[in-house]
């Protein structure tokens, strides 16, 4: 119990600031070149955040990997799933070059749901190693 | 009973310490991507390019993390 509470003071104390700004706020702000329809636009936004979320992901993966919290064999599956999820967006982002803009946003919209179920796990299992 | 109601209310904070140990991360690694883009857009960059920027950036994160596994002790 006192190691949870410890692990979720520490969390808070860690994500502080970094929290707000990262989650709270929209990737793209209200300066965007906003030419675009609103559907890709919609379809744009979707998979720009798919990798935004990923490349934090990666980050984590690989420092988690370095820093000995996980085996190398443990890091490796969590990046192979996660190099799988990078490959959907990139078909994504063929959809919206094609045009086909509902596929692609409703592919991404699927893709990110999938990182960031993803990332509950990582930091599951992370938590559980330290 | 209190044993059932302490496991029920460990497990709770389990799950909280996963909720807040997984917005810690990915606050924290996501909001430099926040920044980057915002300067982008500032600078009057366009979607594409953006877009672009964010795929590769994606694909470095992938690299860099691969060789990061590759060093870490089996």
């Amino acid at each position: 119990m006192k190691r949870i509470l410890a692990v979720i003071a520490l969390a808070a104390l860690m994500g502080g600031c970094a929290v707000v700004q990262g989650l709270t706020q929209p990737l793209h702000g209200d300066k965007a070149v906003t030419t675009e329809a609103p559907a890709v636009r919609a379809a744009r936004v979707a998979i720009d955040e798919a990798n935004a979320y990923l490349t934090a992901l990666n980050k984590v993966i690989g420092d988690n990997a370095a820093t000995g919290v996980w085996t190398k064999e443990q890091a490796q599956v969590y990046l192979d799933e996660s190099k799988a999820y990078g490959k959907r967006v990139d078909n994504a982002r063929e959809l919206l070059r094609g045009g086909l803009l509902t596929d692609a946003q409703s592919q991404a919209e699927v893709v990110k749901a999938l990182i960031l179920t993803l990332h509950k796990r990582v930091a599951e299992a992370a938590r559980k190693e330290k | 009973m209190s044993a059932i109601v302490g496991a029920i209310a460990e497990r709770g904070l389990a799950r909280l310490a996963d909720f807040v140990f997984t917005q810690a991360l990915a606050g924290a690694e996501r909001a430099p991507l926040v920044a980057q883009v915002r300067e982008m857009e500032a600078a009057g960059k366009g979607p594409d390019e953006i877009t672009d920027t964010m795929q590769s950036g994606r694909k470095q994160s992938e690299v860099d993390a691969q060789k990061k596994v590759d060093a870490a002790p089996g």
